[in-house]
Order: C-alpha cells, then sequence, then structure tokens
C-alpha cells in the first residue's frame, strides 16, 4: 500500500499516542479506580437472542388465560414472588439459577429490529457493555469481550480505555494469554516491546484513519497490555471436554461462544456478549420453534456455565437472556417491550416485567438504562454509569 | 510516468465527483507533487465538502432508511482499510519469500468470512498478537539461512535492514524514528534473547505487523 506521508503527519500521531499514554499515567484512564468494593469478581455474560427473546420464557403466566404461545396449566412453572417462567426450558435449570432468577421489564417502545438492538445497547453516544466493563475496573487486559463472529450492535466508542475486544478462537486466544512455549513462539517480553514497536510504526495510519484504524488501534494496546500481564494457565482440553466442543477451537458455535465466555470471564473479563442468531420467529404461534431452539442450542451450554461459574463463592457471576423485543401475538411478531431475564448471586426471585396477555409491559416500567442499572446494582459496582437502579424489588439483600 | 498517473487521477475526481484538490507540501521526499496550473485550477471548483453521489437509498422492513448512519466524510480521508484473511494468506508469502506454518489454521482467529459475504475485517488483541507470532515465525525463517543474520546487529546494520524491510513489507520507505524504533527492538529489547537470529527475527516481526502491512 501506498500511504502519503510526511514528517509532521508521523509526528502529529506520535504525539497523539503520547498524549494517550500520559492520559493513561496520570490517571485519566483510570484501569484500577473503579474497583469493586468487595472481595469477589463480579462478571456479566449477556445472551443476546437477536430476533426478539419470546416472554414466553420468563412470563409463562401471561399467556395462560388464553393458552396462547402454547402455555397450558401444566407447562409453567412458578419461581415465587410473582415470578413464573416457562417450565420445559428455563424451569429445568439448576436450581440454584432458579433460585437467583428475575424478570426484568424494559419498556423501550421499539419495533424494528435495527432501532431496538441498538437501543438495548446503546443511547447513541456510548456502549452500555463497555460503559459497565469500565465501571467495574480491575485490572484484565481484556475487559470487555464479544464471542464470536456475529457483531454487537450499537456504536462501540472506548470508555475509560476499556474496548469491546472480539474472540473467535480459543487456541489463539489461550496463546495470547500466555499458554503456548513451543520454538516459533516469541518470549512474552520481547514480544511485548515488538508490538509496542509495530505500534509506534502505525501512527500515522492510526491518526490519520482514525474511524477505519479504531479496532487496529484498540487491537495493538489490548495486546500489549495483555502480554505485558503474568502468564494465566488455562487447562483448554477440560474446558473442551465440559462443554463438548470436540476439537475445534474455533468461536462458531453457541456452546463455543459460552465456552469462550466462562475463557475470558476466568481470564479476568468483566463484561461477555455472546450474540446468537435466528430469533426472528414470524408465525411461532405455539412458541414450539424458539422452544426447541432454546433446549437444543442454548440451555445446555449455559447450563454447564451456571454449574461451573454461579456457584464459585469467589465470583459473582451475572448471566442476562435478552433480545431486540418479546414477541407479539397472534402471529409471534414485534412486540414494543422486552423481559429479560437475568440470573446471579444477588438477584431476588420477581418480575417488573410481567407482561399483560397482548404482550405489553404496564405504563411506567423503565426503559433500556433501568435494565443496565440493575445489572450493575446486583453485580456490585461502586459506580453507577446507568444512574439509580429502579428494580429495587428484585435485589438480594 | 507519475505525472501522467496524476493527471489522470485528476481528472477523474473533477469529473466524478467535484472533487476538492489540495496541493500537498513539499516537505516530504515520498509525496509525489501534484501541479496543476493555474488553467487547471481555474476550472475546478471546490465545494464545501467533496461527496460522490451515494446512489438510491432504500427503507428497510422496520421503517428506517437502510442507510441512515452511513457517515459522509471528506473525500480523500479514512481511506485505509484492514486486509482480510484472504489477503493476508498471500501477503505474508509474497514479502517474507516464505509460508509461516501458523497460517494455515489462523482463519478463525481473523474472523471466518461467510459464504457470500464481505464482512469488514476486525482486530482484536488475541489477532494482532497472532498476526504478530505469524510474522515471528516467518521473519525467524527468513533470517535462519543469510550470514548477515548470524552476526549481531550494530545501529548501523540494524537500521539498515529495517529500512530494507520496511520498503519491502510497507511498499514505502520508512521514516527515521520507525527505523530507530526497530533497530532499538533488536538492539536494545531484545538483548536478553541468546540466539542472535531470533533477535533479527523480533525486528522483522515488528515491521511486518505495523499498519502499512496490515492495511491497504
Amino acid at each position: 500500500m501506498s500511504h502519503r506521508f510526511s514528517r509532521r503527519s508521523w509526528l502529529k500521531g506520535l504525539a497523539g499516542l503520547s498524549g494517550a499514554a500520559v492520559a493513561a499515567r496520570a490517571g485519566l484512564w483510570p484501569s484500577t479506580a473503579f474497583a469493586q468494593s468487595v472481595s469477589e469478581k463480579s462478571a456479566l455474560l449477556v445472551v443476546f437472542l437477536q430476533g426478539g427473546y419470546n416472554s414466553v420464557f420468563c412470563s409463562a403466566d401471561s399467556y395462560a388465560g388464553a393458552g396462547t404461545f402454547g402455555v397450558t396449566g401444566s407447562n409453567q412453572k412458578a419461581l415465587g414472588n410473582g415470578l413464573v417462567v416457562d417450565g420445559p426450558t428455563l424451569g429445568t435449570l439448576p436450581q440454584f439459577a432458579l433460585d437467583h432468577m428475575a424478570t426484568v421489564g424494559v419498556r423501550h417502545g421499539l419495533t424494528s429490529h435495527e432501532a431496538a438492538q441498538n437501543a438495548d445497547f446503546s443511547d447513541g453516544r456510548g456502549h452500555y457493555a463497555i460503559q459497565l466493563a469500565a465501571a467495574m475496573g480491575g485490572d484484565a487486559a481484556i475487559k470487555c469481550v464479544q464471542v464470536g463472529n456475529r457483531g454487537v450492535p450499537g456504536p462501540k466508542p472506548t470508555e475509560a480505555g476499556v474496548s469491546m475486544q472480539t474472540i473467535t478462537d480459543m487456541k489463539a486466544t489461550v496463546e495470547a494469554l500466555g499458554g503456548s512455549t513451543d520454538g516459533s513462539t516469541p518470549k512474552r517480553e520481547i514480544a511485548e516491546k515488538g508490538m509496542s514497536a509495530s505500534r509506534f510504526m502505525s501512527a500515522q495510519t492510526l491518526v490519520t484513519s482514525p474511524s477505519q484504524t479504531k479496532v487496529l488501534s484498540e487491537g495493538y494496546a489490548a495486546a500489549v497490555e495483555t502480554l505485558r500481564k503474568p502468564v494465566k494457565p488455562f487447562d483448554y482440553n477440560e474446558l473442551a471436554n465440559a462443554y463438548a466442543l470436540g476439537t475445534s477451537t474455533s468461536v462458531n458455535s453457541f456452546k463455543a461462544q459460552i465456552a469462550a465466555a466462562e475463557l475470558m470471564i476466568t481470564a479476568g473479563a468483566n463484561v461477555v456478549v455472546a450474540m446468537d442468531g435466528g430469533w426472528d420467529t414470524h408465525g411461532d404461534r405455539d412458541a414450539n420453534n424458539v422452544r426447541n431452539m432454546m433446549n437444543t442450542r442454548i440451555l445446555p451450554p449455559l447450563r454447564t456455565f451456571l454449574n461451573r461459574m454461579l456457584t464459585d463463592p469467589e465470583r459473582n457471576v451475572v448471566v442476562a437472556i435478552m433480545g431486540d423485543f418479546a414477541r407479539s401475538l397472534p402471529g409471534s411478531d414485534h412486540a414494543a417491550a422486552l423481559s429479560a431475564t437475568v440470573i446471579g448471586k444477588y438477584v431476588k426471585n420477581g418480575t417488573t416485567g410481567r407482561m399483560s396477555a397482548n404482550v405489553q409491559l404496564p405504563a411506567g416500567t423503565p426503559s433500556v438504562p433501568g435494565l443496565w442499572a440493575y445489572l450493575t446494582r446486583v453485580l456490585n459496582v461502586g459506580q453507577m454509569p446507568f444512574g439509580n437502579n429502579p428494580h429495587t424489588g428484585l435485589v438480594a439483600t | 510516468m507519475n505525472r501522467a498517473l496524476f493527471s489522470s487521477v485528476v481528472m477523474l475526481l473533477v469529473a466524478a465527483c467535484e472533487a476538492e484538490i489540495v496541493r500537498k507540501g513539499p516537505d516530504d521526499p515520498t509525496i509525489i507533487p501534484v501541479e496543476i496550473t493555474a488553467k487547471d485550477a481555474s476550472r475546478i471548483q471546490a465545494p464545501e465538502v467533496a461527496l460522490c453521489d451515494s446512489g438510491r437509498t432504500y427503507v428497510g422492513f422496520g421503517g428506517t432508511e437502510l442507510t441512515a448512519d452511513r457517515r459522509q466524510v471528506d473525500l480523500g480521508l479514512e481511506t485505509v482499510r484492514l486486509k482480510p484473511f484472504s489477503a493476508l494468506q498471500t501477503e505474508y508469502p509474497r514479502v517474507l519469500g516464505n509460508t509461516p506454518g501458523l497460517l494455515a489454521g489462523a482463519e478463525s482467529t481473523f474472523g471466518t468470512t461467510p459464504a457470500r459475504w464481505f464482512p469488514a475485517p476486525q482486530a482484536s488483541a488475541v489477532t494482532m498478537y497472532t498476526a504478530y507470532r505469524i510474522a515471528f515465525q516467518g521473519c525467524l525463517t527468513l533470517t535462519a539461512q543469510p550470514a548477515k543474520y548470524a552476526v549481531e546487529a550494530t545501529q548501523e546494520t540494524a537500521m539498515a535492514e529495517c529500512a530494507v524491510w520496511a520498503k519491502k513489507f510497507w511498499s514505502r520507505p520508512a521514516l527515521g524514528p520507525e527505523i530507530e524504533a526497530c533497530a532499538s527492538l533488536i538492539r536494545v529489547d531484545a538483548a536478553s534473547e541468546t540466539n542472535v537470529r531470533r533477535r533479527w527475527a523480533y525486528g522483522c516481526a515488528a515491521v511486518l505487523t505495523a499498519s502499512d502491512f496490515m492495511t491497504y
């Protein structure tokens, strides 16, 4: 390639990078200032079902009266405090998860996929997942993660030095974290200097094309930071066996996404987002299609994840299951609100997302920032980047 | 030849996009100045923002115009793009003269491309470190045989070799500070490496992982 390159623009680029480094050293990019107030390490896994999250899963009793979405008298499971979930799907999760599950209402009023997906993750300026990961602090090099190739919606500006990093191969990730020592692998301490040199030599491009090279710039910075951290030993074979991954290390299935989520949370990540497609289920009037996808694709690896991560006394792992919006009646089209499922140690059984029989939430139900404020609260994060938690009745004391 | 090519480009821009033509400063020898005569200049109209006609617009099923979130930027800026893995598969062998073994199994790290789609390539900490590892492996092969890499680098030999690599990998000459960064890596940062050839490889890999190779 041939960039137009001048000494002046190179110096401009260098000044930009130097400024960033100075800002970091001065504490303007606080990597540890927002440390959690409790000793256990918190982490959030967001499972986003692209297309929609049918509220039959988390508000099953809403549809019992008319028998819509295939709800009968025998396939609901009451978990207490007004929370009733779909028995054959969410109702089969481990007891610890059932005891710490809530339904959170999100009355966003959006019925188009693009608008709803973007609104679920962003106010148009910042990205909620990145903002939360930044507020959670900690010393991990990679704090906010997208597992798999399916992109997380919304603009993703860097927040307090935290960017969203994509993980698409677990073997390469384990090696980046320090799990490889074969002869062709560079020594980590020299590789870190090498990556720093590469970044230095890239100053001109990164500054003159900041939008197009945003992920490249963030990649250099996160790679250098990753190589600076102590080596983290991982038993990839044990992880692969637990999630029945076989020999593939590629993050190309939902179970691989959840295994990668565990890998990254174990490595210190604060927020991990796993996107899954195929949930725009028009015509699924009896909800058999979504129940089938939930039971065959989503819940098996999620059950493994919950069993391995939620009962760890040194961790506070929260799982949120959500989608664009709920599915409307009668044809399983687009509702104008969402009911999300949240599972976590400090989650109290209950619901603020009980839908009406025609898939509507009560007036006054908070919108998307309220959900993220609630997640912030049950993660025990000291900062409140999304304001006060409006779902106060769903927090275990 | 170059002047003729630039003249053609200028005329195309004028015809298609009514582009703003800016004469670059002559302070860098790598910039080939666009020389416009007074007569040419009088024919060029420079709008406030030079844009091409973006064509028809479409409204999606959700009632949102599909290109609504597309940002308009000044013509000529932000032209850099990350090379997709399909390009890197041939780019590494082209500049190195060998094919790093790690390259074959690296596609999923860089992001698998679905059939009939071309998603914009993404970079992350893992992809950039993997890129450095691939580069290092290729550079180990590159530096394995020539006698010059068996000799410990001096400042002069390191800077000379870094300049050669930059020209080869980036298709442009490196500036002094860039060459110094590469040479410093070989002579100072890699000093703990006992194998002299591997020290050279660290510098080679750093040049090969810089944006001028990773982008087009």
